[in-house]
């Protein structure tokens, strides 16, 4: 047993965390490089090497396996930086992916002009074939039209193809087909099926994944192949191992040919952190929220393990596939007050960013953000703020939301800025809300973990407001994502349509569909059978009362036994509770009917163990490092509050608030009456009072 | 002559006494996200096409004497309606049968509010501590009421009664139970129970959500708090929509659009729309359009009242919060016994699409030049009209499973955006009043509906031409497939199939009419097995058969259906649109070569519609000559 | 500049101070703002039937035309009614005092 290696490359830095079965786990971080990222990959593993005080070369040959998040997906969609890709698909079928189901993404605001089209309509073709919803070919596929096809992609210098049939998931024959011909005409050209990226029913959402796969696959594989060949190069015999969207991790040979699915590669790790640190301390149900300068994002964790959603756009390009639910608003530190004609203050969306930013940035900027509210409360030390890397002026955040807010509303300078930190608290919990009560879900029985710079300065006031007992904040978040991808297990999602109503028995069939789902997931983990410790698979499938649109999806008992008559109609039952608890009614007796059947395949590694500190006790005035004014609400006034230092809090102190808990990358603000300790797994616990 | 009443005078700046702006921001937005949970509720759980991919569906709230303070949902066209609804359960059972905690009342009575029969609301009363302290209701269009044609829309009605069955208040929750009389009676009347049950059992539940949203805010702020806000929100629009009705240019425009069939026959009627926009009012004035027709395209007032609401909240206050308020600024006349205001007991199932669907039409056509005519930041709002060929086909029949099926083709919805001031409309991207419409997928409808499609997509040459043109319309064709009885039914309920609707500004073009089409005893199956897939009418044999905007077409086996549904219009001068622009639409075939010379004068030659400089100077200076050469 | 009306027509005044119309694309004057700018643009009238060649519209009809109203001067096209034949031009009052 060697090294396990986890590096995440994100915007500014790439992070790493090592572990070694006989050493300490660490981490650390390098500058990453945009223009190619596996430079910024090789700078860690030479810093990871200089700390141990080995050869790089040396260091390799003791490294099992390097498990990677990237951002190469991510960046060819949000600079349309993929391939030249083209689409071939049924005759009369080319626009799908411009007809989009005429989804909006901002209903009203006319000025929003068509996504960016990845692949332009003089890119599509459509060709003779059909097969109707029964699988049954009404058109034989025209094989010289594919071929023409192919030799026009070729000669435009098309480098990826995108093939996209109507109901190709329930007879694949003419994708097949036509990849043969793809191979024939023009073998250099990278193939993407409809089938293999998404066998699901509903043309839009299966072309547009299939598109961006095929958008930007070629560039990830190229990246992927360079790095496994520089690191086996330089001696590495163990795995290269790549975060995938779903919350686990894949081989990179077989990632490189499923670009879409690492869309969220670096995010996944971070969930699986916040799922793993939670675990630890004692809280299984979890909402994560990451409260940056622009944007502010949750997801669940139920039981330990991060909700997943296929409801993704990427670059406003549908996704399709099962991914980690990471919901999104225009909310955070950046984010502008704004007092509008009708004599309503509001908060966002429109952000100051990182330039001019907030005005208390000194940077030109006059419009007053929730930072600039943060720091005339006391809640941000204009001398400490990320760790005093950045040094604030308080006087301009005065002015700004004096001149901005205050007056035009005529309230105080206070009432003015505790009435920003309310609102945007309150447009954050909207989001919660969103990802927890419009799923039937009460956020009460939740915790909520905090990151960001400003997560952990809004969290205690949030938790109040959403009646949630008690607030994580990890110590680890910096390099959460790299964290996250050492504890990850390797995970392969199948989703499958099958059509069938609760009235017909079509039970083998059924069992029949997930055997083979369960043998292409299989095939993936295959490979890497002497890393795993156990395969534990989980089948779901999704279900609704015939006529309606929407489905439930519905759990079946762990593992892969075959599911007998009995097993279904138990299963149809549990549809029926889940309608109830989800939407308030059901309709016992009334038919059901199947539509997708969906599978995970688990792949358990042997579990890093994480440091574990003892809690030693202790008293808050080691940590202590003085006191400043800080407006709490429920005192309705300032109040000299004592601040901490987090390098000296250990495990078993406990705060009470109001407090501040100054960590180099955040702050903690704690409410009168809530308190707070250190646990053995360097994560604060916040508890409501 | 019917009014909105004058629009009052404005309310002062300052907000309600007692209530912060902080306070009322919280809870406006937490309101606003138990609307658009409400919403989630609905879509998850019914089973109408129309609710789950039209998004046909609307939650609102209401002050305790039902003002509406706040609404929401996935189309306009209803808000304003139901708040007369609420104020007609007040009126008249509010001291005979009573409104309890738990009750829930029933509507579906287009003379009382909605556009027609098919729209049904749910109105629930939000009790506090055994005090009525405001209502909300759910409203949500089901796909068949029991009237003479299955789905509603009814071309052959002649009187209201023959639309299906009205229900003015039934009581279909009492006391948080629920009433199965009303329930048996309700599911007895329609062609498909239990859809329609569902789609009853859909909206409690969105009721459910709004009253225990609104019981949690009263509980966490206090009543009076809830109550102020709900009050002020009214106020707070009010004063918003007066602001930017101030910034309009004064004056005086005048639109005319028009319905070519009145669903039994062709026939002409005319919708006249004066505006008239002084000082921090807007009139809309239908003086002058054609009285009621004998048969069922006539709206009521409810339903131009809700098609005006549903354009100005678009376009022009779209960043406002929807009640009351934003109707202040806005007086509507409608003179009596006319096409957009019918008397009881004209027919009016197809008063929407139809009457009032035009009325869509003909205030954006003047709002837009309106906008052009008000300062720099208004005049970028101005566009063409949104394309909406107001079609909704109706079919039915019995399906490949041998059950009955309707569905309502929404498809249509989907019309090119209006071109802007400076760049193009986006193509099959939605109208207006209906902002959340999706489509559905082929492989959706195939599944349910015994029908195999030819193409689905963006129509070439369908865009209103202009320096920058509309968005791109679409156009579908099916032949029956697996039926079980070898037939459907389509009841047609179009309107912009004659006149050119989706019209242009500033010299822009209309985009082209809408069209259905009858193929009789068509190749396309016999096409299909040799291998070849039609893609246009040209392809096929059979007679081709121009349909009636409404009527009614049985399609059987061997037939085709087309349909070819509205673009946006066009804005500005299509001479002015810069050469390469119109090259690149035509590399992606959304503009076809002889449409480049006719109407942009560009001519463009090989493989790679190279631009030929000279001959398009020369197509340019020809069409210039010819517009100043005498006219006939 | 004088105070728009549409895109290429404005409400100017002229060296006596009289309110005119103006082509905003060539400065043409077109005569005296009390009458509908509509008065003096060159009119174009033509049937549905007349469009559908070109591919402008789909559908002939010859109870409906379309109105194009040009600058007499350069030509630029101001506005394109769509209306029954007969139908008074749909003026436009723009109120700029
Ligand atoms: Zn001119």
């Amino acid at each position: 047993m060697g090294y396990i290696i986890g590096i995440d490359v994100g915007g500014t830095f790439t992070d790493f965390v090592v572990s070694h079965p006989s050493k300490k786990l660490f981490h650390g971080k390098v500058p990453s490089t945009p223009r190619d990222e596996s430079e910024g990959v090789l700078a860690a593993i030479q810093q990871i090497a200089q700390r141990e005080r080995k050869e790089l070369a040396a260091l390799l040959r003791e490294t099992d396996i390097i498990i990677l998040g990237t951002t190469v997906v991510t960046n060819a969609m949000l600079e349309f930086k993929g391939a030249k890709t083209g689409m071939i698909t049924t005759r009369g079928f080319r626009d799908v992916v411009e007809l989009r189901c005429n989804y909006k993404e901002s209903l009203f605001d006319l000025k929003l002009p068509p996504p960016y089209p990845i692949v332009p309509r003089r890119y599509r073709v459509g060709i003779a074939e059909r097969v109707d919803y029964t699988g049954r070919i009404v058109t034989p596929l025209d094989a010289e039209e594919a071929r023409q096809a192919a030799r026009r992609f070729k000669s435009l210098g098309v480098e990826s193809i995108a093939v996209c049939f109507l109901f190709s998931y329930v007879n694949p024959a003419h994708e097949l087909r036509v990849r043969d011909i793809l191979h024939e005409e023009y073998p250099e050209a990278a193939v993407s099926l409809s089938h293999e990226v998404l066998p699901q029913v509903r043309e839009f959402e299966r072309f547009s994944t299939t598109m961006i796969n095929a958008y930007v696959s070629p560039h990830l594989k190229k990246y992927l192949n360079h790095l496994t060949q520089m690191f086996s190069e330089r001696g590495f015999p163990g795995e290269l191992l790549v975060m995938q969207s779903n919350g686990g991790m894949m081989r990179a040979d077989f990632a490189a040919e499923r670009g879409v699915e690492l869309a969220l590669s670096g995010p996944s790790g971070g969930v699986i952190a916040t799922a793993h640190l939670g675990k630890l301390s004692g809280h299984r149900n979890l909402i994560a929220m990451d409260m940056g300068g622009t944007s502010y994002d949750v997801c669940v964790v139920k039981d330990a393990v991060p909700e997943l959603s296929s409801k993704y756009w990427l670059s406003r390009h549908r996704v399709g596939l099962p991914m980690i639910d990471i919901h999104t608003i225009g909310a955070g530190g950046g984010s502008i007050a704004w007092v509008d004609k009708g004599g309503g203050l509001r908060v966002g969306p429109r952000s100051a960013g990182a330039e001019p930013g907030p005005a208390c940035y000194g940077l030109g900027g006059v419009e007053p953000t929730v930072t600039d509210a943060d720091v005339v409360l006391g809640y941000i030390d204009p001398n400490y703020f990320l760790g005093g890397t950045i040094k604030l002026d308080a006087e301009l955040a005065k002015r700004a939301i004096a001149e901005k807010v205050a007056k035009p509303l005529g309230i105080t300078l206070v009432e003015a800025a505790s009435g920003i930190f309310r609102i945007v608290n309150n447009n954050m919990n909207n989001a919660i809300r969103y990802v927890s009560v419009m799923r039937g879900r009460d956020p009460r029985d939740f915790a909520l973990m905090a990151f960001g710079g400003a997560g952990p300065v809004h969290a205690g006031a949030q938790m109040k407001d959403l009646k949630i007992k008690s607030v994580l904040v990890p110590k680890t978040a910096p390099t959460f994502s790299a964290l996250g991808a050492i504890l990850s297990d390797f995970k392969s999602s199948r989703v499958q349509s099958f059509h069938m109503r609760s009235t017909e028995n079509k039970v083998a069939d059924l069992n029949q569909v997930f055997k083979r789902m369960y043998e292409g997931a299989f095939s993936l983990l295959d490979k890497s059978r002497d890393l795993l410790v156990r395969i534990d698979v989980r089948r779901y499938i999704d279900l609704r009362y015939i006529r309606q649109v929407h489905e439930v999806t519905v759990e079946l008992p762990l593992g892969n036994e075959p599911l007998t008559a009995a097993g279904l109609s138990r299963m149809f039952e549990a549809f029926h509770d889940q309608h109830e608890a989800r939407y308030g009614f059901k309709r016992p007796g009334y038919p059901v009917e199947i539509i997708n059947l969906r599978l995970d395949l688990v792949g358990a590694r042997v579990p890093t163990d994480l440091p574990r500190v003892a809690r030693n006790g202790g008293s808050p005035d080691d940590a202590r490092k003085g006191t400043r004014a800080a407006y709490f609400d429920e005192l309705k006034d300032y109040a000299e509050t004592p601040v901490y230092d987090g390098s000296r809090m250990a495990p078993g102190i406990q705060i009470r608030g109001p407090a501040i808990v100054e960590e180099p990358q955040t702050t903690i603000i704690l409410l009168p009456g809530q308190t707070m300790e250190l646990d053995p797994y360097q994560t604060y616990i916040v508890s409501a009072s | 002559m019917k009014t909105n009443g004058k629009g009052g005078k404005a309310n002062g700046r300052r907000a309600e006494a007692g209530l912060d702006a902080i306070a009322f921001e919280i809870v406006k937005n937490k309101m606003l996200a138990a609307i658009n949970e409400a919403g989630a509720v609905l879509v998850r759980t019914s089973a109408s096409e129309v609710v789950v991919t039209v998004r046909e569906f609307t939650q609102s709230y209401y002050t305790s004497d039902g003002h509406l303070t706040l609404t929401g949902g996935g189309i306009l066209l209803h808000v304003k309606s139901i708040a007369d609804i609420v104020r007609y359960l007040i009126d008249n059972y509010e001291h005979t049968i009573g409104i309890n905690d738990g009750d829930m009342f029933i509507f579906s009575d287009p003379y009382l509010g909605g556009m027609h029969a098919p729209d049904q609301a749910i109105v629930a009363p939000i009790f506090w501590q055994g005090k009525r302290v405001g209502f909300c209701a759910s409203l949500t269009h089901i796909p068949d009421t029991g009237a003479i044609d299955a789905g509603g829309f009814c071309p052959r009605a002649t009187e209201v009664y023959q639309e299906g069955i009205r229900l003015r208040g039934l009581r279909v929750m009492r006391g948080g139970v629920r009433c199965d009389d009303v329930f048996n009676t309700l599911k007895a009347a329609v062609r498909l129970p239990d859809i329609v049950e569902l789609d009853v059992l859909s909206k409690i539940a969105s009721n459910n959500v709004l009253i225990r949203r609104a019981q949690e805010l009263i509980e966490k702020y206090g009543l009076e708090t809830y109550l102020a806000t709900n009050r002020e929100l009214i106020r707070y629009s009010e004063r918003l929509a007066r602001e930017r009705t101030r910034k309009i240019a004064d004056g005086q425009w005048r639109s005319v659009t028009y319905l070519e069939h009145d669903g039994q026959q062709p026939n002409l009627f005319r919708i006249q729309l004066t505006a008239t926009k002084r000082g921090d009012r807007l009139i809309l004035d239908y003086t002058g359009s054609s009285p009621q027709a004998a048969t069922s395209i006539n709206a009521t007032y409810h339903a131009a009242m809700g098609c005006a609401f549903a354009i100005l909240a678009g376009r022009l206050f779209y960043d406002i919060p929807w009640n009351e308020g934003i109707l202040r600024p806005l007086e509507l006349r409608l003179p009596d016994n006319c096409i957009i205001n019918a008397q009881y007991p004209a027919a009016v199932s197809q008063g929407m699409p139809a009457g009032g669907g035009v009325v869509v039409f003909a205030v954006q056509d003047v709002l837009s030049k309106m906008l052009l005519a008000s300062g720099d930041d208004l005049r970028r709002e101005s566009s063409g009209v949104f394309g909406w060929s107001v079609h909704a086909p109706v079919m039915s029949g019995s399906n490949q499973y041998g059950n009955f099926f309707i569905w309502p083709t929404m498809d249509e919805c989907a019309g090119g955006m209006g071109a802007r001031v400076d760049r193009d409309g986006v193509g099959t991207a939605g109208t207006i009043q209906t902002p959340k419409v999706r489509i559905g997928n082929i492989e959706e409808y195939e599944q349910r509906y015994p029908m195999l499609f030819l193409f689905r997509r963006e129509e070439q040459d369908s865009a209103g031409a202009g320096k920058f043109r509309g968005g791109a319309g679409g156009e579908f064709c099916f032949m029956l497939h697996k039926s079980s009885t070898g037939y459907i039914d389509i009841m047609l309920s179009g309107a912009g199939c004659e006149p050119a609707i989706a019209l242009g500004v500033a010299g822009g073009l209309p985009a082209r009419q809408g069209r259905f089409v009858k193929v009789k005893d068509s190749d396309a199956a016999a096409l299909l097995r040799q291998g070849r897939i039609a893609q246009s009418l040209q392809e096929l044999t059979g007679e081709k058969e121009m349909l009636p905007p409404k009527g009614y077409a049985r399609i059987e086996n061997r037939d085709c259906f087309y349909l070819a549904w509205h673009g946006g219009g066009g804005f500005g001068d299509p001479l002015e649109r810069g050469p390469e622009l119109v090259r690149q639409d035509i590399i992606d075939q959304l503009v076809s070569r002889r449409f480049a010379e006719c109407v942009y004068g560009v001519v463009v030659t090989g493989a790679n519609a190279d631009i030929d400089r000279a001959a398009t100077a020369r197509a340019r200076e020809e069409i210039r000559r010819q517009r100043l050469a005498q006219a006939a | 500049m004088g105070r728009r009306v549409l895109e290429h027509i404005e409400i100017d005044k002229d060296g006596n101070g009289h309110k005119v119309y103006r082509c905003a694309k060539c400065g043409t004057t077109l005569g005296p703002a009390d009458k509908g700018f509509k008065e003096y643009a060159v009119v174009k009238e033509a049937s549905y039937s007349h469009y559908v060649d070109a591919g402008i519209l789909a559908t002939r009809s010859d109870r409906f035309v379309l109105r194009e109203f040009y600058c007499p001067k350069c030509a630029v096209r101001f506005d394109v009614e769509s209306v029954v034949k007969g139908e008074p031009y749909l003026d436009i009052k723009i109120r700029d005092d």
